[in-house]
Protein backbone atom coordinates (compact mmCIF):
# COMPACT_ATOMS: atom_id res chain seq x y z
CA UNK A 1 0.00 0.00 0.00
CA UNK A 2 2.63 2.51 0.48
CA UNK A 3 4.56 1.54 -2.35
CA UNK A 4 1.27 2.43 -4.13
CA UNK A 5 0.66 5.90 -2.56
CA UNK A 6 4.65 6.35 -3.01
CA UNK A 7 3.61 5.90 -7.40
CA UNK A 8 0.85 7.80 -6.99
CA UNK A 9 3.02 10.96 -5.43
CA UNK A 10 5.54 10.12 -8.48
CA UNK A 11 3.01 10.35 -11.20
CA UNK A 12 1.29 13.49 -9.65
CA UNK A 13 4.95 15.31 -9.36
CA UNK A 14 5.66 14.75 -13.07
CA UNK A 15 4.98 17.59 -15.53
CA UNK A 16 4.61 15.20 -18.33
CA UNK A 17 1.67 13.62 -16.46
CA UNK A 18 -0.30 16.84 -15.75
CA UNK A 19 0.58 17.63 -20.02
CA UNK A 20 -1.16 14.08 -20.30
CA UNK A 21 -4.07 14.95 -18.51
CA UNK A 22 -4.53 18.74 -19.83
CA UNK A 23 -4.30 16.80 -23.19
CA UNK A 24 -6.45 13.41 -22.19
CA UNK A 25 -9.18 15.80 -21.38
CA UNK A 26 -8.68 19.03 -23.51
CA UNK A 27 -8.37 17.11 -27.00
CA UNK A 28 -11.73 15.12 -26.86
CA UNK A 29 -13.78 17.86 -25.42
CA UNK A 30 -12.62 20.81 -27.39
CA UNK A 31 -12.94 18.47 -30.70
CA UNK A 32 -16.34 17.16 -29.71
CA UNK A 33 -17.83 20.70 -29.41
CA UNK A 34 -16.71 21.35 -32.96
CA UNK A 35 -17.92 18.30 -34.52
CA UNK A 36 -21.24 18.47 -32.37
CA UNK A 37 -21.50 22.14 -33.87
CA UNK A 38 -21.13 21.08 -37.47
CA UNK A 39 -23.26 18.50 -36.70
CA UNK A 40 -26.15 20.79 -35.04
CA UNK A 41 -26.29 23.11 -37.88
CA UNK A 42 -26.43 19.83 -40.19
CA UNK A 43 -29.64 18.91 -38.85
CA UNK A 44 -30.67 22.56 -38.47
CA UNK A 45 -30.42 22.98 -42.38
CA UNK A 46 -31.77 19.83 -43.14
CA UNK A 47 -29.07 18.04 -44.79
CA UNK A 48 -28.68 15.59 -41.81
CA UNK A 49 -31.54 14.05 -40.12
CA UNK A 50 -29.82 13.42 -36.98
CA UNK A 51 -26.63 13.03 -34.88
CA UNK A 52 -24.53 9.77 -35.47
CA UNK A 53 -24.26 7.28 -33.43
CA UNK A 54 -20.52 7.83 -32.39
CA UNK A 55 -20.77 11.79 -31.61
CA UNK A 56 -18.26 12.63 -29.05
CA UNK A 57 -17.61 8.78 -28.78
CA UNK A 58 -15.05 9.13 -31.58
CA UNK A 59 -13.61 12.10 -30.25
CA UNK A 60 -12.73 9.79 -26.75
CA UNK A 61 -10.86 7.59 -29.37
CA UNK A 62 -8.52 10.18 -30.29
CA UNK A 63 -8.66 11.66 -26.82
CA UNK A 64 -6.51 8.29 -25.46
CA UNK A 65 -3.30 10.51 -26.78
CA UNK A 66 -3.24 11.45 -23.03
CA UNK A 67 -3.58 7.91 -21.65
CA UNK A 68 -0.40 6.69 -23.87
CA UNK A 69 1.68 9.78 -23.11
CA UNK A 70 0.82 8.69 -19.48
CA UNK A 71 1.53 4.81 -19.55
CA UNK A 72 5.01 5.81 -21.60
CA UNK A 73 5.57 8.57 -18.71
CA UNK A 74 5.56 6.08 -16.01
CA UNK A 75 8.04 3.76 -17.16
CA UNK A 76 10.72 6.15 -18.63
CA UNK A 77 10.85 8.88 -16.06
CA UNK A 78 12.59 6.05 -14.15
CA UNK A 79 15.25 5.54 -16.79
CA UNK A 80 15.71 9.26 -17.17
CA UNK A 81 19.20 10.74 -16.43
CA UNK A 82 19.91 13.29 -14.79
CA UNK A 83 22.28 15.78 -15.52
CA UNK A 84 25.59 15.66 -14.56
CA UNK A 85 24.89 18.89 -11.35
CA UNK A 86 22.48 16.22 -10.24
CA UNK A 87 24.95 12.84 -10.73
CA UNK A 88 24.13 11.91 -13.58
CA UNK A 89 21.67 8.97 -11.90
CA UNK A 90 18.92 8.03 -12.63
CA UNK A 91 15.36 7.22 -10.37
CA UNK A 92 15.28 3.58 -10.96
CA UNK A 93 18.18 3.05 -8.76
CA UNK A 94 16.72 4.94 -5.62
CA UNK A 95 13.33 3.23 -6.53
CA UNK A 96 14.38 0.09 -6.37
CA UNK A 97 16.42 0.54 -2.76
CA UNK A 98 13.03 1.90 -1.86
CA UNK A 99 11.01 -1.22 -2.96
CA UNK A 100 13.47 -3.85 -3.72
CA UNK A 101 11.50 -6.64 -4.61
CA UNK A 102 11.15 -5.74 -8.42
CA UNK A 103 7.19 -7.57 -8.28
CA UNK A 104 5.97 -5.57 -5.99
CA UNK A 105 7.36 -2.68 -7.40
CA UNK A 106 5.40 -3.26 -10.77
CA UNK A 107 2.30 -4.08 -9.33
CA UNK A 108 2.12 -0.98 -7.26
CA UNK A 109 2.93 0.92 -10.36
CA UNK A 110 0.31 -0.49 -12.48
CA UNK A 111 -2.55 0.16 -9.86
CA UNK A 112 -1.01 3.89 -9.50
CA UNK A 113 -1.28 3.89 -13.54
CA UNK A 114 -4.81 2.10 -13.87
CA UNK A 115 -5.95 4.58 -11.05
CA UNK A 116 -4.73 7.98 -12.50
CA UNK A 117 -6.03 6.58 -16.17
CA UNK A 118 -9.69 5.40 -14.52
CA UNK A 119 -9.68 9.34 -13.11
CA UNK A 120 -8.38 10.58 -16.68
CA UNK A 121 -10.86 8.94 -18.83
CA UNK A 122 -13.87 9.29 -16.70
CA UNK A 123 -13.48 12.75 -16.18
CA UNK A 124 -12.83 13.43 -20.19
CA UNK A 125 -15.85 10.86 -20.80
CA UNK A 126 -18.34 13.46 -18.87
CA UNK A 127 -16.64 16.20 -19.64
CA UNK A 128 -16.98 15.89 -23.58
CA UNK A 129 -20.36 13.77 -23.98
CA UNK A 130 -22.01 16.05 -21.80
CA UNK A 131 -20.36 19.03 -23.74
CA UNK A 132 -21.89 17.62 -27.38
CA UNK A 133 -25.17 16.50 -25.45
CA UNK A 134 -25.52 20.47 -24.29
CA UNK A 135 -24.62 21.33 -27.95
CA UNK A 136 -26.86 19.13 -30.26
CA UNK A 137 -29.44 18.78 -27.62
CA UNK A 138 -32.61 16.37 -28.15
CA UNK A 139 -30.41 14.78 -31.75
CA UNK A 140 -27.77 13.46 -29.06
CA UNK A 141 -27.26 9.80 -28.96
CA UNK A 142 -24.83 10.35 -26.50
CA UNK A 143 -26.27 9.49 -23.10
CA UNK A 144 -29.01 7.48 -24.39
CA UNK A 145 -29.48 3.54 -23.00
CA UNK A 146 -26.35 1.77 -24.91
CA UNK A 147 -24.09 4.24 -22.95
CA UNK A 148 -23.87 2.23 -19.56
CA UNK A 149 -21.96 -0.09 -21.84
CA UNK A 150 -19.96 2.29 -23.75
CA UNK A 151 -19.08 4.62 -21.09
CA UNK A 152 -17.37 1.63 -19.43
CA UNK A 153 -16.06 0.60 -23.07
CA UNK A 154 -14.12 4.33 -23.38
CA UNK A 155 -12.77 4.25 -19.59
CA UNK A 156 -11.26 0.05 -19.96
CA UNK A 157 -9.92 1.25 -23.84
CA UNK A 158 -7.85 4.44 -21.83
CA UNK A 159 -6.89 2.32 -19.29
CA UNK A 160 -5.47 -1.10 -21.81
CA UNK A 161 -3.91 1.45 -23.95
CA UNK A 162 -1.94 3.35 -21.07
CA UNK A 163 -0.97 -0.36 -20.10
CA UNK A 164 0.26 -1.28 -23.28
CA UNK A 165 2.20 1.55 -23.76
CA UNK A 166 3.72 0.99 -19.83
CA UNK A 167 4.76 -2.52 -21.16
CA UNK A 168 6.34 -1.68 -24.29
CA UNK A 169 8.34 1.39 -22.69
CA UNK A 170 9.27 -1.33 -20.04
CA UNK A 171 11.56 -3.25 -22.61
CA UNK A 172 12.50 0.00 -24.73
CA UNK A 173 13.35 2.40 -21.59
CA UNK A 174 13.39 5.06 -23.66
CA UNK A 175 10.00 6.80 -23.96
CA UNK A 176 9.72 8.49 -27.88
CA UNK A 177 10.05 5.46 -29.57
CA UNK A 178 6.55 4.02 -28.30
CA UNK A 179 5.59 7.22 -27.90
CA UNK A 180 6.06 7.87 -31.58
CA UNK A 181 4.52 4.38 -32.74
CA UNK A 182 1.38 5.02 -30.24
CA UNK A 183 0.57 8.75 -31.13
CA UNK A 184 0.77 7.79 -34.53
CA UNK A 185 -1.45 4.91 -34.64
CA UNK A 186 -3.88 7.29 -32.82
CA UNK A 187 -4.07 9.79 -35.88
CA UNK A 188 -6.90 10.17 -38.05
CA UNK A 189 -6.13 7.56 -40.47
CA UNK A 190 -4.11 4.89 -38.02
CA UNK A 191 -2.01 2.71 -39.47
CA UNK A 192 -3.82 -0.43 -38.45
CA UNK A 193 -6.45 0.92 -40.47
CA UNK A 194 -4.46 1.26 -43.53
CA UNK A 195 -3.22 -2.83 -42.93
CA UNK A 196 -6.26 -3.76 -42.45
CA UNK A 197 -6.99 -2.78 -46.85
CA UNK A 198 -3.58 -5.09 -46.86
CA UNK A 199 -4.94 -8.21 -44.70
CA UNK A 200 -8.25 -8.44 -43.06
CA UNK A 201 -6.19 -10.06 -39.79
CA UNK A 202 -5.59 -6.39 -39.07
CA UNK A 203 -8.70 -5.96 -37.30
CA UNK A 204 -7.36 -7.87 -34.31
CA UNK A 205 -4.30 -5.11 -33.78
CA UNK A 206 -5.11 -4.14 -30.07
CA UNK A 207 -6.40 -0.24 -31.30
CA UNK A 208 -8.65 -1.97 -33.53
CA UNK A 209 -10.42 -4.49 -31.48
CA UNK A 210 -10.37 -2.51 -28.65
CA UNK A 211 -12.50 0.35 -29.93
CA UNK A 212 -15.33 -1.80 -30.80
CA UNK A 213 -16.36 -1.53 -27.18
CA UNK A 214 -17.45 2.03 -27.54
CA UNK A 215 -17.43 2.74 -31.23
CA UNK A 216 -20.22 1.21 -33.55
CA UNK A 217 -19.28 2.51 -37.21
CA UNK A 218 -15.55 1.35 -37.79
CA UNK A 219 -14.89 0.67 -41.57
CA UNK A 220 -12.98 -2.58 -41.27
CA UNK A 221 -13.20 -6.07 -42.91
CA UNK A 222 -14.02 -8.14 -40.08
CA UNK A 223 -16.83 -7.32 -37.21
CA UNK A 224 -16.00 -7.88 -33.77
CA UNK A 225 -18.74 -7.70 -31.18
CA UNK A 226 -17.38 -5.11 -28.06
CA UNK A 227 -16.65 -8.47 -26.15
CA UNK A 228 -14.05 -9.62 -28.32
CA UNK A 229 -13.07 -5.80 -29.21
CA UNK A 230 -11.97 -5.75 -26.12
CA UNK A 231 -10.93 -9.33 -25.03
CA UNK A 232 -8.47 -9.18 -27.77
CA UNK A 233 -7.65 -6.24 -26.48
CA UNK A 234 -6.61 -7.18 -23.00
CA UNK A 235 -4.67 -10.18 -24.37
CA UNK A 236 -2.32 -8.06 -26.35
CA UNK A 237 -1.72 -6.07 -23.14
CA UNK A 238 -1.53 -9.04 -20.73
CA UNK A 239 1.09 -10.92 -23.31
CA UNK A 240 2.75 -7.46 -23.47
CA UNK A 241 3.01 -6.65 -20.20
CA UNK A 242 4.18 -9.93 -19.12
CA UNK A 243 7.12 -9.10 -21.60
CA UNK A 244 7.69 -5.83 -20.23
CA UNK A 245 7.19 -7.97 -16.47
CA UNK A 246 9.78 -10.41 -17.43
CA UNK A 247 12.30 -8.40 -18.91
CA UNK A 248 12.37 -5.64 -15.64
CA UNK A 249 12.59 -8.56 -12.86
CA UNK A 250 15.43 -10.08 -15.06
CA UNK A 251 17.66 -7.45 -16.26
CA UNK A 252 19.65 -4.84 -14.70
CA UNK A 253 18.59 -2.17 -13.70
CA UNK B 1 57.84 38.90 -27.43
CA UNK B 2 56.42 36.02 -29.52
CA UNK B 3 52.55 36.17 -31.21
CA UNK B 4 50.70 32.81 -31.45
CA UNK B 5 49.62 32.40 -34.94
CA UNK B 6 45.70 30.97 -35.01
CA UNK B 7 45.74 27.70 -35.76
CA UNK B 8 42.61 26.97 -36.83
CA UNK B 9 40.83 30.19 -38.04
CA UNK B 10 39.80 28.75 -41.83
CA UNK B 11 36.71 30.33 -42.05
CA UNK B 12 34.34 32.60 -40.15
CA UNK B 13 32.99 31.74 -36.82
CA UNK B 14 29.80 31.25 -37.49
CA UNK B 15 31.18 28.63 -40.73
CA UNK B 16 32.72 26.90 -38.09
CA UNK B 17 30.40 26.50 -35.41
CA UNK B 18 27.89 24.98 -37.68
CA UNK B 19 29.92 22.85 -38.98
CA UNK B 20 31.00 21.89 -35.43
CA UNK B 21 27.28 21.38 -34.90
CA UNK B 22 26.77 19.33 -37.89
CA UNK B 23 29.47 16.68 -36.57
CA UNK B 24 27.77 16.91 -33.01
CA UNK B 25 24.36 16.27 -34.72
CA UNK B 26 26.27 13.25 -36.77
CA UNK B 27 27.83 11.70 -33.53
CA UNK B 28 24.39 11.30 -32.41
CA UNK B 29 23.53 7.52 -32.35
CA UNK B 30 19.69 8.75 -32.36
CA UNK B 31 20.23 10.92 -35.61
CA UNK B 32 21.33 7.58 -38.07
CA UNK B 33 18.57 5.58 -35.56
CA UNK B 34 15.68 8.31 -36.45
CA UNK B 35 17.04 8.54 -40.62
CA UNK B 36 16.78 4.42 -40.49
CA UNK B 37 13.70 4.19 -39.13
CA UNK B 38 11.45 7.03 -41.28
CA UNK B 39 13.30 5.31 -44.08
CA UNK B 40 12.26 1.60 -43.25
CA UNK B 41 8.59 3.28 -42.24
CA UNK B 42 8.60 5.25 -45.25
CA UNK B 43 8.57 1.78 -47.63
CA UNK B 44 7.03 -0.58 -45.13
CA UNK B 45 4.11 2.42 -45.60
CA UNK B 46 4.30 2.95 -49.13
CA UNK B 47 4.16 -1.39 -49.79
CA UNK B 48 0.26 -0.60 -47.59
CA UNK B 49 -0.36 2.32 -50.24
CA UNK B 50 0.37 0.83 -53.03
CA UNK B 51 -1.55 -2.57 -52.37
CA UNK B 52 -4.35 -0.70 -51.41
CA UNK B 53 -3.83 1.42 -54.99
CA UNK B 54 -3.50 -1.59 -57.08
CA UNK B 55 -7.22 -2.45 -55.37
CA UNK B 56 -8.37 0.63 -56.46
CA UNK B 57 -9.17 2.31 -52.78
CA UNK B 58 -7.45 5.19 -53.11
CA UNK B 59 -8.92 6.85 -55.73
CA UNK B 60 -5.44 7.31 -57.92
CA UNK B 61 -3.05 5.04 -59.03
CA UNK B 62 -0.44 7.65 -59.87
CA UNK B 63 2.74 6.67 -58.63
CA UNK B 64 3.79 10.29 -57.68
CA UNK B 65 0.60 10.43 -55.07
CA UNK B 66 0.93 6.99 -53.92
CA UNK B 67 4.84 7.20 -52.96
CA UNK B 68 4.38 10.63 -51.35
CA UNK B 69 1.56 9.42 -48.99
CA UNK B 70 3.42 7.78 -46.34
CA UNK B 71 4.85 11.46 -45.89
CA UNK B 72 1.58 11.79 -43.59
CA UNK B 73 3.40 9.31 -41.02
CA UNK B 74 7.34 9.45 -41.52
CA UNK B 75 7.31 13.62 -40.51
CA UNK B 76 7.40 11.78 -37.25
CA UNK B 77 10.72 11.01 -37.80
CA UNK B 78 11.75 14.14 -38.82
CA UNK B 79 9.66 15.98 -35.45
CA UNK B 80 11.50 13.50 -33.50
CA UNK B 81 15.21 14.46 -34.90
CA UNK B 82 14.54 18.68 -34.40
CA UNK B 83 13.42 17.72 -31.09
CA UNK B 84 16.40 15.35 -30.28
CA UNK B 85 18.89 17.81 -31.90
CA UNK B 86 17.67 20.32 -29.53
CA UNK B 87 17.16 18.46 -26.38
CA UNK B 88 20.37 16.41 -26.79
CA UNK B 89 22.58 19.70 -24.98
CA UNK B 90 20.11 19.28 -21.93
CA UNK B 91 21.09 16.11 -20.96
CA UNK B 92 23.93 15.91 -19.20
CA UNK B 93 25.02 19.43 -19.65
CA UNK B 94 26.28 19.84 -23.20
CA UNK B 95 25.14 23.17 -23.66
CA UNK B 96 27.21 24.19 -20.68
CA UNK B 97 30.55 22.96 -22.90
CA UNK B 98 28.83 24.82 -25.93
CA UNK B 99 28.39 28.18 -24.62
CA UNK B 100 31.78 28.23 -23.21
CA UNK B 101 33.30 26.93 -26.51
CA UNK B 102 30.62 29.41 -28.53
CA UNK B 103 29.64 32.30 -25.92
CA UNK B 104 27.19 34.02 -28.38
CA UNK B 105 24.27 32.57 -28.07
CA UNK B 106 22.10 33.74 -31.34
CA UNK B 107 25.11 32.53 -33.29
CA UNK B 108 24.87 29.00 -31.60
CA UNK B 109 21.42 28.48 -32.05
CA UNK B 110 21.69 29.85 -36.27
CA UNK B 111 24.55 27.22 -36.20
CA UNK B 112 22.14 24.38 -35.18
CA UNK B 113 19.64 25.55 -37.46
CA UNK B 114 21.96 25.64 -40.34
CA UNK B 115 23.29 22.17 -39.41
CA UNK B 116 19.58 20.53 -38.30
CA UNK B 117 19.18 21.69 -42.32
CA UNK B 118 21.86 20.21 -43.93
CA UNK B 119 20.87 17.25 -42.11
CA UNK B 120 17.27 17.01 -42.46
CA UNK B 121 17.16 17.78 -46.05
CA UNK B 122 19.42 14.74 -47.63
CA UNK B 123 18.21 12.77 -45.03
CA UNK B 124 14.14 13.68 -46.57
CA UNK B 125 15.74 13.14 -49.87
CA UNK B 126 16.04 9.58 -49.33
CA UNK B 127 13.28 8.74 -47.33
CA UNK B 128 11.12 10.21 -50.03
CA UNK B 129 12.50 8.74 -53.21
CA UNK B 130 12.67 5.19 -50.85
CA UNK B 131 8.59 6.19 -50.61
CA UNK B 132 8.48 6.51 -54.13
CA UNK B 133 10.70 3.73 -55.30
CA UNK B 134 8.99 1.22 -53.32
CA UNK B 135 5.30 2.33 -54.40
CA UNK B 136 6.83 2.21 -57.97
CA UNK B 137 7.57 -1.58 -57.89
CA UNK B 138 5.26 -2.40 -55.90
CA UNK B 139 2.24 -0.56 -58.16
CA UNK B 140 4.29 -2.31 -61.20
CA UNK B 141 2.59 -2.21 -64.83
CA UNK B 142 -0.41 -0.64 -63.06
CA UNK B 143 1.74 3.07 -61.82
CA UNK B 144 0.74 5.63 -64.17
CA UNK B 145 4.23 7.95 -63.94
CA UNK B 146 4.11 11.93 -63.56
CA UNK B 147 6.12 13.79 -66.31
CA UNK B 148 9.51 14.79 -64.47
CA UNK B 149 8.57 18.28 -64.20
CA UNK B 150 5.65 17.15 -61.41
CA UNK B 151 7.77 14.48 -59.82
CA UNK B 152 10.55 16.83 -58.86
CA UNK B 153 8.29 19.63 -57.61
CA UNK B 154 6.69 16.67 -55.66
CA UNK B 155 10.43 15.14 -54.32
CA UNK B 156 11.39 18.84 -53.93
CA UNK B 157 8.22 20.15 -52.36
CA UNK B 158 7.81 17.10 -49.77
CA UNK B 159 11.66 17.03 -48.62
CA UNK B 160 11.12 20.35 -48.11
CA UNK B 161 8.25 20.40 -46.13
CA UNK B 162 10.37 17.51 -43.67
CA UNK B 163 13.37 19.56 -43.29
CA UNK B 164 11.01 22.70 -42.41
CA UNK B 165 9.02 20.63 -39.83
CA UNK B 166 12.50 19.20 -38.56
CA UNK B 167 13.54 22.77 -37.73
CA UNK B 168 9.94 23.87 -36.39
CA UNK B 169 9.90 21.04 -33.99
CA UNK B 170 13.96 21.63 -32.99
CA UNK B 171 12.07 25.36 -32.09
CA UNK B 172 9.84 24.15 -30.19
CA UNK B 173 12.38 21.96 -28.14
CA UNK B 174 14.92 24.23 -27.57
CA UNK B 175 12.28 26.41 -25.86
CA UNK B 176 10.85 23.26 -23.41
CA UNK B 177 13.92 21.46 -23.23
CA UNK B 178 12.78 18.13 -22.54
CA UNK B 179 12.37 15.83 -25.03
CA UNK B 180 9.57 13.42 -23.61
CA UNK B 181 7.32 16.49 -23.46
CA UNK B 182 8.04 17.74 -26.95
CA UNK B 183 8.04 14.76 -28.34
CA UNK B 184 4.48 14.32 -26.79
CA UNK B 185 3.20 17.83 -27.87
CA UNK B 186 5.03 17.86 -30.79
CA UNK B 187 3.30 14.47 -31.84
CA UNK B 188 -0.26 14.76 -30.45
CA UNK B 189 -0.50 17.96 -32.33
CA UNK B 190 0.90 16.80 -35.72
CA UNK B 191 -1.22 13.50 -35.70
CA UNK B 192 -4.51 14.08 -33.52
CA UNK B 193 -5.44 17.80 -33.47
CA UNK B 194 -4.21 19.46 -36.47
CA UNK B 195 -5.80 16.62 -38.54
CA UNK B 196 -9.06 16.83 -36.42
CA UNK B 197 -8.99 20.43 -36.89
CA UNK B 198 -8.10 20.60 -39.68
CA UNK B 199 -11.75 18.37 -40.94
CA UNK B 200 -13.57 21.16 -38.59
CA UNK B 201 -12.36 24.44 -38.58
CA UNK B 202 -11.51 27.58 -41.21
CA UNK B 203 -8.81 28.71 -39.82
CA UNK B 204 -6.77 25.48 -39.70
CA UNK B 205 -5.83 26.55 -43.10
CA UNK B 206 -3.03 28.79 -41.99
CA UNK B 207 -1.69 26.28 -38.99
CA UNK B 208 1.89 24.96 -39.55
CA UNK B 209 0.25 21.12 -40.49
CA UNK B 210 -2.67 21.44 -42.86
CA UNK B 211 -0.68 24.75 -44.81
CA UNK B 212 2.17 22.52 -45.33
CA UNK B 213 0.03 19.83 -46.55
CA UNK B 214 0.01 21.19 -50.32
CA UNK B 215 3.63 21.00 -50.76
CA UNK B 216 3.34 17.30 -50.72
CA UNK B 217 -0.30 16.01 -51.28
CA UNK B 218 -0.68 17.68 -54.81
CA UNK B 219 -4.13 16.26 -55.14
CA UNK B 220 -5.45 17.44 -52.01
CA UNK B 221 -4.04 20.83 -52.35
CA UNK B 222 -8.02 22.36 -52.64
CA UNK B 223 -8.88 19.17 -50.73
CA UNK B 224 -7.22 20.64 -47.31
CA UNK B 225 -7.53 23.77 -46.51
CA UNK B 226 -8.21 26.89 -49.01
CA UNK B 227 -4.50 27.71 -49.33
CA UNK B 228 -3.08 26.81 -53.07
CA UNK B 229 0.76 25.38 -52.88
CA UNK B 230 2.85 28.37 -52.92
CA UNK B 231 0.71 30.35 -50.59
CA UNK B 232 0.68 27.29 -47.84
CA UNK B 233 4.46 27.14 -48.57
CA UNK B 234 4.80 30.79 -47.28
CA UNK B 235 2.66 30.24 -43.88
CA UNK B 236 4.75 26.87 -43.31
CA UNK B 237 7.91 29.08 -43.50
CA UNK B 238 6.30 31.99 -41.63
CA UNK B 239 6.05 29.43 -39.07
CA UNK B 240 9.52 28.48 -39.32
CA UNK B 241 11.15 32.11 -38.73
CA UNK B 242 8.78 33.00 -36.36
CA UNK B 243 9.73 29.80 -34.14
CA UNK B 244 13.23 29.69 -34.48
CA UNK B 245 12.87 33.80 -33.96
CA UNK B 246 11.24 33.16 -30.60
CA UNK B 247 13.12 30.21 -29.99
CA UNK B 248 16.53 32.24 -30.67
CA UNK B 249 15.13 34.98 -28.30
CA UNK B 250 14.25 32.74 -25.07
CA UNK B 251 17.55 30.76 -25.88
CA UNK B 252 19.30 34.06 -25.34
CA UNK B 253 17.58 35.56 -22.37
CA UNK B 254 17.25 32.36 -20.31
CA UNK B 255 19.77 30.50 -18.03
CA UNK B 256 21.44 27.72 -19.94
Amino acid sequence: MSAYSGELRKLTSLPSVWAAFAIGIAVPAVVGVLSAVSTSSAIANGSKPEAGPDLGYQELAFGVAGAIVLGVVAASSEYFTEGESAGSGRQITTSLTAVPSRTRFLLAKVAALTTAVVLMSAIATGITLSCVQAVVGDHAHALDGAAATRVPGVVLYWVLTALLAFGITLLTRNGVVPLAVLVLNTSVVTVTFLLSKVTPLAVYFPDLAGMRMFLTEVRVPVELSPLTGGVVMAVWVVLLLACGFTAFTRRDA
Amino acid sequence: MTTVAPTRARGSEFTRSSRAEVLKLLSLPATLLTAAGSLLVSAVLAVAFATAGRQGSTGTASALDIGLAPIGYTQAGFIILGVLAATSEYTGGQVQTSLTVVPRRVLLHLSKVVALVLIAVPTALVVVLGGLVVADLVLGDAAVVPPFGDFAVGVGGAAAYLALTAVLSSSVATVIRRTIPAVAGLLVYYFIAGPLLRDRTAFAAYLPDTAGYGMWFHSGAGRFGSLSALVGTGFVVAWVVLAVAVAAVSFRARDA
